[in-house]
């Protein structure tokens, strides 16, 4: 029977800047033979239309699956997300015609700390989400090092030690979604982190922050607010 | 002690109206008080370009909008009192364009804090918060990951957890005002 899973891209930035849209594109390869129409939307882009929004919601409703593809932002989704989220209920609250099976819900979380628990919230979130709309929450992968990982993704082996628990939370993720079936973990949760030292991480981090201020360096600490 | 309260209007709970207007009668005897309104149309939501980190740092480079003033405030307050409906168990995507904005106060460098991994403060310190969360019918799950939020916000701006206080019906409200302003009163 043919499958229909729709994602929604939470990032508010250019597809080749966002490490969400990057991972669509990983799932969306691991997914082809066991999905059929792969429907995307942008939540910064379709909020900002009403009809652009309405006509994307009628097209998660004919799906099998949702999935939510999210940088965190203070511990939660980016604002789109949240808006894109109250407006589906909304919407259905006036289409109560349209639903016509429960879909399930999932989500990917990455943050730029390096502790993939701490998409824990974000996750939480999502299923009380989808529990409001009574959806199916199929689970949700979280994980750390958003940054560091968009850049060693394909270039530092899944076998390496460092990448393992990040590949092994990526695997497990992909099973649910191929077989539609429910992550089981506390939550429907998997939070998984680099093996790489928080220290080094820290120091990694911080130097390349640094490169990337370039010439402003001298305005890194501006205190623009001040108490007088 | 100065208070600043963000407070969302024009939204579809009807603990909304009851509430501002009790805010509005409650916090304005005196001129420690700071009252901002927060309508969605006047805040952008954040595009994550880093500008406040890396192009103007300190400030955010989308600034010809409300944020120009919500976001010093969580600098030079020494209250920030966040008042806003809950859905799913977080902030209202407005209140949360407010607090995503709010970011240029953080520095982009890393710091090991309360044993995770979070972002260096850039002032000495940031306001304590205080929040009146409302909703008619949240559920304790709800409720509860809420507090969590609120929480890890509070780890990462590096201030005391704040104190929380939920509004589910109009009876509430006066009682739940008196104990937010004895709290900043006390203090």
């Amino acid at each position: 029977m043919p499958q229909k899973i729709v994602w929604l891209n939470g990032s508010p930035k250019s597809d080749t800047e966002s490490f969400s849209y990057k991972m669509i594109q990983y799932f969306t390869k691991a997914l082809k033979g066991h999905y059929d129409t792969f429907v995307e939307g942008n939540a910064f882009k379709l909020c900002q239309k009403n009809t652009l929004l309405e006509a994307h919601f009628r097209e998660v409703l004919m799906a099998d699956s949702l999935v939510i593809v999210s940088p965190l932002y203070a511990d939660n989704m980016p604002s789109s997300v949240l808006d894109y989220l109250r407006s589906f209920e909304c919407f259905i609250k006036s289409h109560p015609e349209l639903i016509t099976h429960p879909i399930k819900v999932y989500g990917f979380i990455n943050c730029g700390f390096l502790g993939g628990q701490q998409n824990h919230i974000a996750l939480e979130i999502l299923e009380h989400f989808a529990n409001r709309m009574h959806f199916i929450w199929g689970g949700g992968l979280g994980i750390g090092s958003g940054p560091m990982l968009a850049a060693t993704l394909e270039s530092v082996p899944r076998e390496s030690k460092m990448q393992q628990p990040i590949f092994a939370g990526l695997d497990s993720f992909i099973d649910a979604l191929q077989s539609g079936t429910l992550i089981d973990t506390s939550h429907r949760q998997l939070l998984v982190t680099q093996n790489y030292l928080p220290s080094l991480f820290i120091i990694s981090m911080n130097i390349a922050w640094t490169g990337m201020v370039g010439q402003n360096f001298h305005k890194l600490y501006n205190k623009p607010y001040k108490k007088s | 002690m100065s208070t600043t309260i963000l407070y969302e209007t024009l939204n579809d709970s009807t603990l909304s109206s009851p509430i501002n207007y009790a805010l509005r009668q409650t916090f304005t005897d005196s001129s420690n008080y700071s009252l901002i309104e927060i309508i969605k149309d006047q805040i952008k939501p954040c595009i994550g370009c880093f500008g406040c980190w890396l192009k103007n740092p300190g400030h955010c480079i989308l600034n010809e909008d409300l944020i120009s003033q919500t976001t010093p405030s969580f600098a030079q307050s020494d209250y920030i009192v966040l008042v806003s409906p809950i859905y799913y168990g977080c902030y209202s995507a407005t209140m949360k364009r407010v607090i995503d904005r709010s970011i240029p106060n953080l520095l982009p460098f890393f710091r090991k804090y309360k044993n995770e991994i979070h972002h260096e403060i850039r002032y000495k310190k940031l306001a304590n918060q205080i929040i009146l969360a409302y909703g008619e019918d949240l559920s304790p799950n709800e409720k509860d990951t809420f507090t969590k939020l609120t929480k890890a916000n509070a780890t990462n701006f590096g201030i005391p957890d704040p104190i929380v206080y939920f509004c589910s019906q109009v009876e509430e409200i006066p009682s739940i005002l008196e104990k937010i302003k004895k709290h900043i009163q006390m203090d």
